[in-house]
């Protein structure tokens, strides 16, 4: 196993491998943007080193500076986490020719599965159904509306570097296709370093259902059930479930043999996800595959028991998965909210700024992921997720009402956010019912009604806060204490490691 | 002290007074007796008629942020010699005339209009790019585009006025 490894990510992912790596006695390298100086992940890894300016495309997404770090560093292996240059085949390469691992799959494997197009051609070669769209990636105007004129609007443009929302339009006629088209490669070559395009033909009605996967250099290649990730904004995921309830055992033992398949036939490595578009009538069509960990993994950890990123590691050190596919256990259920620094009400535009409060749920069964602390700046640079907030129970229904709890524990002051926004789809009648599609955050929701006691709470509050002393004051201390906390479990890690 | 107070647009006439046991407190002619602890933080633990509460909350003056139960509503005190809060933006002149403001930091990637075009209610003006979305910036009524205070590829702060119309 390495000694030393570099996480080529930032916050709360950053974060969550480096608590693998402790419990596994793994020193942690950092990298850090101008910008993330005083980020959480720079505080939680034993060594930090700056690879450049804010913006992504000078540092996170800066492959030279990010392996001379590696070489400073001495560390053996890179993670790289999700987004960023995690599904970039020339960045895996580098690593490769600079003697580091890099803890994925090969760059052969994702240049042919982190590539849409060609991930596509494998998965209809091998049988698995794939949706109707271009076979290539393109970058010409004329020969994306020729396309679309074959395939029927609606349609989708995507990039085909792409992932986690970013560079996705839906197209319903022509006479939108010349702006979409521009923006899109706009978004992807500004997120990705690559603007070219993928269509394909736009299901208005459908579930997307994703399977987790597992394979060693060993030829293990095992799978941990799916996920339901039907809940989503601007084409990103909002709320993520494991298992899924509208997948019974019949559909479940397809989807996951097909993941299986497409993960063997390529000679896959590592975690990956395999995602899938299921209609009304449980008929699936491979999506896309994800060559690294993803934002909702914790759902599956919650209900297998199972450390991706532990297994990640194991894999990409050459070693045997820890787990055989008859060891994998569904036990209860998990659900994960994503707590976005943005306004809801005014078309999830995010919103920037200073967290000035933060309290996250504790509790049974309770899990959160964050890279966030009070006085830290939410940066425009990169994506505005605060916090995942991750419920496991026997049930979907306990695991909702476990989830309602958590939220309202929750408090987040000085940046907009969609907490209310979870609460109202947590106590939506159809999503309480499981009948839930990707368009589902598309109609208003009624808000989470608030009892009318509340505001005269507020009042009695301010009135409480009026009449007592110096508040201001007291919150610096309270801050204080929390870094010294941090601290103090830093010094016992080196304490036991020497 | 009498006050009105305003939470999340709606108006409350407020009485309070300290009493030997908390304080005491009138909504709208609701009673509530509330025995008030100032934790650290901005926390205030709370009893209202024995009922437990947790209130954090963050004070601006006459304006305060109050998170109770996980929501957070915002309370201002209204000056009691006006009895007005101050809200001179909805009241100027008879042109209706608005001015886009950039929502947050970001980027302006490009116009979709320009100077002396008219414009329709909900058209999209300005893209503006943050945290890698491109964001559009859409008209609130109809109008002509009297003038754009920015330019392309210029970084923008909250708040920043981008464009005139009316």
């Amino acid at each position: 196993m390495f000694s030393k490894i570099l996480i080529a990510n930032r916050g709360e992912i950053a974060i969550r491998i480096m608590r693998t790596c402790r419990e596994m006695g793994i020193a942690t390298v950092a990298v850090f943007s101008e910008a993330d100086r005083k980020s959480q992940h720079v505080r939680y890894a034993d060594e930090a080193y700056c690879i450049g300016p804010a913006p992504a495309i000078e540092s996170y997404l800066d492959g030279e500076a990010i392996l001379e770090a590696g070489r400073r560093s001495g560390a053996h292996a890179i993670h790289p986490g999700y987004g960023f240059l995690s599904e970039n085949s020339n960045f895996a390469g580098k690593c490769r020719q600079a003697d580091l691992v890099f803890i994925g799959p090969s760059p052969e494997v994702i240049e042919q599965m982190g590539n849409k197009t060609v991930a596509r051609k494998t998965m209809m070669e091998s049988g698995v159904p794939v949706i109707p769209g271009a076979t290539e990636a393109l970058e010409d105007l004329e020969a994306v509306r020729r396309v679309c004129a074959e395939i029927g609007y609606p349609v989708m443009l995507k990039a085909a570097a792409g992932g986690g929302g970013k560079g996705m339009r839906i197209v319903t006629n022509e006479n939108d296709l010349q702006d979409a088209f521009s923006a899109v490669r706009r978004e992807s070559y500004a997120s990705f370093a690559d603007s070219r395009i993928l269509v394909e033909r736009y299901f208005p009605v459908a579930r997307h259902i994703e399977v987790q996967i597992l394979a060693d250099g060993h030829g293990n290649v095992i799978h941990l059930f799916e996920r339901e990730c039907s809940i989503q904004r601007r084409y990103q995921k909002v709320i993520e479930e494991c298992p899924s309830v509208f997948v019974d055992d019949e559909l479940r033992d397809k989807l996951t043999t097909a993941a299986v398949q497409a993960a063997t036939v390529v000679g896959y490595t590592g975690a990956g996800t395999v995602e899938f578009l299921v209609d009304a009538a449980k008929n699936f069509y491979f999506l896309e595959m994800n060559t690294r960990i993803q934002v909702e993994h914790p759902v599956t950890e919650l209900v297998t028991g199972i450390d991706l990123v532990r297994e990640q590691l194991l894999a990409a050190a050459g070693e045997r998965l820890s787990v055989a596919q008859s060891d994998v256990r569904r036990n209860g259920w998990a659900m994960e909210c994503r707590i976005y620094a943005e306004d809801p009400g005014n078309d999830y535009m995010p919103a920037p700024g200073q967290i000035r409060k933060v309290v996250f749920p504790e509790g049974p069964g309770v899990r959160v992921d964050s890279g966030v602390y009070e006085g830290w700046e939410v940066s425009l640079h990169y994506d505005p997720m605060i916090a995942k907030i991750s419920v496991w129970a026997r049930t979907r229904e306990e695991a909702r009402c476990r989830m309602l709890r958590a939220l309202d524990e929750c408090i987040i002051y000085g940046v907009k956010t969609n907490l209310d926004l979870q609460r109202a789809i947590l106590t939506d009648e159809t999503f309480i019912s499981g009948k839930i599609d990707t368009r589902f955050l598309d109609r208003r929701l009624v808000p989470h009604p608030a009892p009318d006691i509340l505001a005269d709470l507020a009042i009695i509050a301010s009135v409480c806060s009026t009449l007592s002393s110096s508040p201001a004051r007291e919150e610096r201390v309270a801050t204080e204490e929390t870094g010294l906390w941090r601290m103090a479990s830093k010094y016992q890690f080196w304490a036991t490691r020497f | 002290m009498k006050r009105e107070v305003q939470v999340d647009k709606r108006t409350y006439q407020v009485e309070y007074e300290k009493t030997a046991g908390g304080i005491r407190v009138w909504v709208d002619g609701r009673s509530y007796q509330a025995d008030a602890s100032a934790l650290s933080g901005g926390f205030y633990s709370i009893l209202v008629n024995n009922r437990s509460y947790d209130a954090f909350v963050s004070r601006d003056k006459e304006s305060f942020a109050v998170v109770v139960t996980g929501k957070i509503m915002d309370v201002d005190f209204f000056d009691p010699r006006s009895r007005q809060p101050s809200d001179e933006s909805k009241r100027s002149g008879g042109v209706s005339r608005q001015t886009i403001c950039a929502p947050m930091a970001g980027r302006i990637v490009r116009f979709q209009v320009g100077a002396g075009d008219l414009v329709q209610d909900g058209q999209g003006l300005i893209v503006l790019e943050a945290m890698k979305m491109e964001n559009e910036l859409k008209s609130q009524g109809i109008g002509q585009v009297r003038e754009i205070l920015v330019a392309e590829n210029d970084v923008v702060v909250p708040g920043q006025h981008l464009m005139v119309i009316e």
